[in-house]
């Protein structure tokens, strides 16, 4: 038995089948959630971006053509309504994670996406995990977003260009810088460990 | 293929997109820089596989389904109705709209009978007095009537008033009105005296018309005056509502929010433009069959954020 594409049940959806939309649900709800929460480190923020980004697309679901595919559209309307959230915050005088606050060095995001080892992430074998999301949440938001389209989606770098609206070549470039740090951040941080 | 070419292309081999995968494997053979950079990024890549995936909350997803579940019924209800959609209704009343308004405007023979009203006692006064020259300049309020009509006539109610104004005043008399500013001006050419004498008239029809278009004024700030006492009046009411609600919310649950009030509540955050509120109270009041169908309505009406 074939699995219907994305653009199969948002079509069978707007022709009233609830249960193509569930299916929809289904397959995006771990990435996307994922990539929003990655992007605007709040997880509170992050459930009423998603639950928005879904609310775009049952409300617009009439004007989707098919010229791009569902994933694409999808991740363009998060990208968008993250975008959103983040000049809001900019807006309305909230620090920024990326750039360090006065007198400081270090950026918000990276003291606070790195806290330390507790006992019970070190009980639990999650240092690592939370070492790499630190890691991740430290990206520059051009090189994260590629970086989550990419590896929390799986999304062909042309798709990525289509979602980001930059040149594929740009893309795999970003791509390329992003491991590049993230491998650097997480080899300074294992040598401690090590000694 | 060129060590560059190659440093290109490693993420692509890698990811298993590479155009010339051969080649590039025999670049890395043969450049350890190359060899490293690969290396490198394969770890990366191998870490990023240890991100902790999160899950989103379930009652997040439900509100989701219940909300594409609320469209599936409005995409129903729509078709079977489709020539009562709000779409048609905003058009036929935008219609219905131009058409009084383009018949309302009176028209150019329509409005002379009006002129010819004003213009008997103009022609008496003509006949009976010849005011004084002080007189003749006294009535500035035909300037002030003419410096105001320019603002004024912006202002779009109850324009039969002012057209009856503008039209009992020749167009003509204002270069005469300004030219009376000036007694030496006026000696010195004698036709402006016979210029001015309809101007003991006119001063009078002006200042009517002013005094119209002061009325018109009054009655136009009338209604914008009762609009804000409304919205401010809506969203004290709000206030009270959600403020009823949430201290009822501190003790049950918030499913048990009336009904009504929760399409209240949403329609007063539609009402200030905050769409996402007032689509989270008018999802809750839908779910109630009593004021689902106007919470969908509303619903459907809310633009996009």
């Amino acid at each position: 038995m074939t699995v219907p594409s994305d653009e199969l049940l948002l079509s069978a959806y707007r022709e009233g089948d609830a249960k193509a939309f569930e299916a929809l649900l289904e397959r995006y709800r771990g990435p996307l959630f994922n990539v929003v929460v990655r992007w605007v480190r709040d997880r509170g923020r992050a459930e009423e971006i998603y639950q928005d980004v879904w609310l775009k697309v049952i409300e617009r679901c009439d004007d989707f053509r098919g010229d791009a595919k569902f994933s694409t559209w999808l991740y363009r309307i998060a990208r968008n309504l993250c975008i959103d959230h983040q000049r809001k915050m900019k807006f309305r005088g909230h620090a920024s994670f990326d750039e360090p606050p006065r007198g400081q060095s270090g950026t918000i995001g990276e003291r606070v996406a790195n806290p330390g080892p507790t006992t019970e992430a070190l009980a639990a074998g999650r240092l690592m995990q939370d070492r790499i999301a630190a890691a991740v949440q430290a990206l520059p938001d051009e090189q994260r977003e590629v970086f989550l389209l990419r590896h929390l989606q799986g999304l062909a770098f042309q798709e990525i260009s289509d979602v980001v609206g930059v040149p594929a070549n740009t893309v795999k470039s970003r791509m390329r810088y992003a491991l590049e740090r993230l491998q650097r951040a997480l080899g300074e941080w294992k040598e401690p460990d090590d000694v | 293929m060129t060590c560059d070419e190659c440093k290109e292309q490693v993420l692509e081999l890698i990811e298993r997109e590479a155009h010339d995968a051969e080649s590039v494997r025999e670049v890395l053979d043969r450049c350890p820089d190359c060899r490293a950079l690969f290396d490198e990024m394969k770890a990366a890549l191998a870490l990023a596989e240890e991100l902790p995936r999160l899950e989103p909350p379930a009652e997040v997803d439900a509100a989701i389904l219940r909300a594409a579940r609320a469209r599936e019924m409005g995409v129903t209800r729509v078709r079977r109705r489709w020539f009562q959609s709000p779409e048609w209704a905003v058009a036929a009343v935008a219609l219905l709209a131009v058409g009084v308004g383009v018949w309302a405007i009176p028209r150019g023979e329509e409005a002379k009978p009006v002129a010819e009203l004003a213009a008997p006692e103009q022609d008496d006064r003509m006949e009976q007095v010849e005011p004084p020259l002080d007189e003749a300049e006294a009535p500035s309020s035909a300037e002030v009537a003419w410096a105001g009509r320019g603002g004024a006539e912006e202002a779009a109610a109850p324009k039969p008033a002012r057209q009856v104004a503008a039209k009992s005043a020749p167009r003509e008399s204002r270069p005469e009105a300004l030219r009376r500013r000036s007694k030496g001006a006026r000696d010195a050419e004698p036709s402006a005296r016979v210029a001015a004498v309809p101007a003991v008239a006119e001063p009078e029809a002006l200042a009517g018309s002013t005094a119209d278009v002061a009325v018109a004024d009054q009655a136009e700030s009338f209604p914008e005056a009762e609009k804000k006492k409304e919205q401010s009046e809506l969203s004290r009411e709000c206030a009270r509502r959600l403020a009823r609600v949430e201290r009822r919310r501190l003790d049950d649950d918030p499913s048990g929010v009336p009904p009504e009030d929760a399409l209240a509540i949403g329609e007063c955050y539609r009402t200030a433009g905050k769409l996402r509120k007032a689509r989270l109270w008018l999802e809750r009041a839908s779910l109630d069959e009593e004021t689902k169908e106007r919470a969908m309505r509303a619903l459907r009406e809310l633009p996009a954020d």
